[in-house]
């Protein structure tokens, strides 16, 4: 099946058989160094990927649904502001994820907190259940919670200075 | 990324493992299906008398041959042109087995360590009968952990060398395995560490063995070779039971401690595995003698990895869930028990020198004021005598815990591990090890800059020696190797740069060993570490809920409070999964760090100490929210449910 779509910033057409998921599509036709999870359905969560600037878990995506889209991995995401507003915040609230969940954990961070300078509303609890969705117990909840908050109160600052 | 010399799409070979879907058999052979030119196998046969790798003291056969000794022990290895025909190809292999017959049970593997020491001779089994004695036990069951990551390792041939690329714990092996595999000289090997984070010690062995594979497919083919796996690493499995007997006035007069560990089919430093668990099993408190005894199993379960810490976190563990026992009467708490004598400093002897709990009582009290730990102790065991099966599923554990850094004296002593330190002509100092850590390196960097640069005057002239093949091997990145037993040597080896530099003509280079010869027992006691957990058992899942956490350290030689409270956190919780536990979404983990600066620049071994004060406060939660004695760890639903339904009111 041919799939056209911008993956880090290219346009892309590729063949491919239209169920492969989208983390072995990373993997092993884009040579993509940042996804390298494969946990079978066991849902480890560290596979995430920015799928039109909302995280997913990219072993969930099949082939067919990348037409027209446009995936950011952590290859190209590390060199954005974003991440820069997301390292702060670990700085600034002492903890940062392990080396196993870094990449995953920080697109989460980034999706969650774009949600939630949408919605400031949005209770804990949710932002809770989707941070729980990686399974690597390296930070408690407490501290991405407010790690969340700080990213999205950096965004917020920068949105009201730029207006 | 490394620049992957002669790489194109269409000449690498890709390769995958099989490995075996069953445990103990005979290997007869394999189904192959008719598979076309472009795949290539490699099987046990095909290695002819050498299909093993060599690491520490021990052998591990690279592919099963004639035998399966455990399941998901590797059979062959398959390459192709790319992973999705050959993982196709490979799904139509089978191997053609055979039950064994005969006893597959654990065997002991090596001589029982036996240890003792006291003022006291070891009584009688008649006079022990008569004493009043408290015993406990503690189980870890041995469990296989696979990292979800794949990683890569890649081989290519360059000119007469080649060229390995993995993530890797420790390059030493891989360099020497695949050099006595291939016959190429070790100094035409170059390796390319990739980036890695172990949690569970999952690349230390794993990455040699497929360095292996690859560099010998791509020396018999020609090709460069990308392999891929997922890093497995399972852990030894524990039985320890300690017994304190208590003389007529009430005086600990005898403690004896029996371990077994189960190391699985091929046993790695299993002489050191001995003397990291008798540490652990060493009382913190007087008694009049103490005998211990550790015993080394192998078996048909896959074989353990370091799993970062070598049984002492286990053993230590373990005895905080004794100590707790130790109050016989409810009317107590253990830290009220703890506190109510005096129990002064331990007895120096040949594991550890002399320790004293009571100069960290005010830590204990801290968190124990903090968390109300005696009064929701009192409270949990109240509610457990009058309610029933279901009534109280709350408790509430405390555990302390020495930190021990590195290896044993005895082991450094017989290790190659060095380091070498060089003033060079153009007044810099260079470093030549095979330490990869950046956080390691950093801190010798200080070392360096304290005792060399500052005096000097000059700022920035340090260099750190590029990895070459003439890196000097600095043993494995494992068990705070790195800045536990190598750097006393190295701040003399500065001092002494320092001294002689400006009287004799650089370069001046000064090798050091990892034997610290001013040791006078195999252990140097670093840091010291209390925890309290609170947990329930959730009623539908019956999955312990961790609740909250209170922990406080006492460590040597702070450089980086932030970066120290986040390795201690992420170490704590990191157990705790390890031991089955879940968190609640309110858990937090509230910490204390006090610093001692101490002039030996030994940095506390924060997993050591994190590790056993996690397991042992888990345990006694554990033990007061199921009212059973000996909850087994990692613990899980079904685990629970059957501690819950035979549930007792012993405390
Ligand atoms: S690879 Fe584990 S959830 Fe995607």
């Amino acid at each position: 099946m041919k799939i056209e779509c911008v993956i880090d910033g290219k346009m892309l057409s590729l063949n491919l058989n239209s169920n492969k998921p989208l983390s072995l599509v990373l993997q092993e036709d884009l040579d993509n160094s940042t996804v390298n999870a494969h946990c079978r359905g066991r849902l480890c969560g560290l596979c995430a990927v920015l799928m039109d600037n909302e995280a997913v878990l990219s072993c969930m995506v099949p082939a067919f649904e990348l037409n027209e889209k446009e995936i950011r991995t952590f290859e190209t995401f590390q060199k954005e502001r974003s991440m820069r507003d997301i390292e702060r915040a670990y700085d600034e609230v002492g903890v940062k994820p392990c080396e196993t969940c870094y990449q995953s954990r920080s697109i989460i961070i980034e999706s969650l907190s774009n949600k939630l300078l949408e919605r400031p509303n949005t209770p804990s609890e949710q932002i809770i259940s989707e941070l729980s969705v990686i399974d690597c117990s390296c930070m408690d909840t407490e501290d991405m919670l407010k790690i969340v908050k700080r990213v999205t109160d950096l965004k917020r600052r920068r949105n009201v200075r730029r207006s | 990324m490394a620049d992957r010399k002669g790489f194109t799409k269409y000449n690498i070979q890709y390769g995958l493992i099989l490995r075996s879907p069953i445990g103990h058999s005979k290997l007869l052979g394999f189904n192959l299906p008719n598979l076309d030119k472009s795949f290539f196998i490699l099987k046990g046969e095909d290695l002819e008398g050498n299909n093993s790798i060599s690491f520490i003291d021990g052998d591990i056969p690279i592919f099963a041959s004639g035998e399966i000794a455990y399941k998901g022990q590797p059979l062959l290895a398959l390459f192709g042109t790319d992973f999705e025909s050959v993982e196709i190809a490979l799904s139509k292999i089978t191997p053609i087995t055979e039950p064994i017959d005969e006893e597959s049970g654990p065997t002991e593997f090596i001589e029982p360590y036996e240890y003792s020491f006291g003022k006291e001779q070891i009584p009688s089994d008649e006079e022990l009968s008569k004493m009043r004695k408290t015993e406990s036990e503690f189980t870890f069951n041995a469990t296989l952990f696979s990292n979800p990551y794949r990683y890569a390792t890649y081989a290519w041939l360059d000119g007469k060398g080649i060229t390995i690329e993995s993530p890797s714990q420790w390059e030493e092996p891989i360099r020497k395995n695949v050099s006595y595999h291939t016959g190429i000289s070790e100094n035409l090997i170059e390796i390319i560490n990739q980036k890695h984070f172990s949690k569970r010690d999952e690349y230390l062995i794993t990455p040699v063995i497929f360095s292996v594979i690859a560099a010998i497919a791509a020396k018999k083919t020609g090709l460069p070779t990308r392999m891929r796996s997922v890093a497995r690493a399972a852990r030894p499995q524990f039985k320890i039971k300690k017994t304190t007997y208590f003389d007529e006035e009430g005086n600990m007069a005898f403690e004896d401690a029996d371990m077994s560990v189960d190391q699985g089919a091929y046993p790695i430093a299993p002489h050191e595995l001995q003397r990291q668990a008798m540490a652990g099993l060493l009382p913190l408190y007087r008694v009049g003698r103490f005998r211990g005894r550790v015993s080394i199993l192998k078996s048909f379960n896959a074989p353990a990895s370091f799993s970062g810490g070598l049984g002492y976190p286990e053993a230590s563990a373990a005895s905080s869930v004794h100590i707790s026992k130790l109050p016989m009467k409810n009317t107590l708490t253990p830290i009220q028990y703890f506190d109510s004598f005096d129990s002064g400093s331990t007895k120096f002897n040949d594991i550890l020198p002399s320790i004293d709990i009571s100069e960290y009582q005010d830590s204990i009290e801290k968190i124990s004021e903090l968390s109300s730990y005696n009064r929701k102790w009192m409270t949990n065991s109240l509610m457990k005598s009058e309610f029933g099966l279901m009534g109280n599923i709350r408790g509430i554990g405390f555990a302390m815990a020495v930190g021990i850094a590195g290896f044993s004296t005895t082991f450094a002593k017989h290790s190659p591990f060095e380091a070498q330190i060089t003033y060079t002509q153009k007044h810099n100092i260079s470093l030549n090890t095979s330490g990869s850590s950046s956080r390691d390196i950093e801190y010798w960097k200080s070392i360096i800059e304290n005792e060399i640069v500052e005096k000097k005057g000059s700022e920035g002239a340090f260099i750190f020696i590029e990895r070459s093949s003439d890196t000097i091997d600095s043993g494995p990145d494992t068990l705070n190797r790195f800045t536990s037993c190598l750097t006393p040597q190295l701040k003399e080896a500065a001092m002494k740069i320092d001294s002689i530099k400006d009287k004799e003509k650089p370069p001046i280079s000064i090798r050091f060993k990892v034997e610290n010869p001013n040791s006078p027992c195999e252990f140097e006691p670093s840091g010291f570490g209390a925890e309290i957990i609170e947990l329930s058992i959730s009623e539908y899942s019956y999955k312990p809920v961790v609740r909250n956490i209170w922990a406080t350290l006492n460590l040597d030689n702070v450089i980086n409070t932030k970066d120290v409270k986040e390795r201690i956190k992420r170490h704590i919780l990191l157990t705790l999964e390890e031991c089955g536990a879940v968190l609640s979404n309110t858990c937090k983990i509230n910490l204390s760090i006090v610093d001692h600066n101490k002039n030996d620049g030994i940095l506390s071994s924060i997993v050591a100490i994190a590790k056993s004060m996690t397991m042992g406060a888990f345990l006694n939660a554990l033990k007061q929210a199921t009212g059973k004695e000996s909850p087994e760890l990692p613990t899980g639903a079904v685990n629970i449910e059957s501690l819950l339904s035979g549930r007792s009111n012993e405390n």
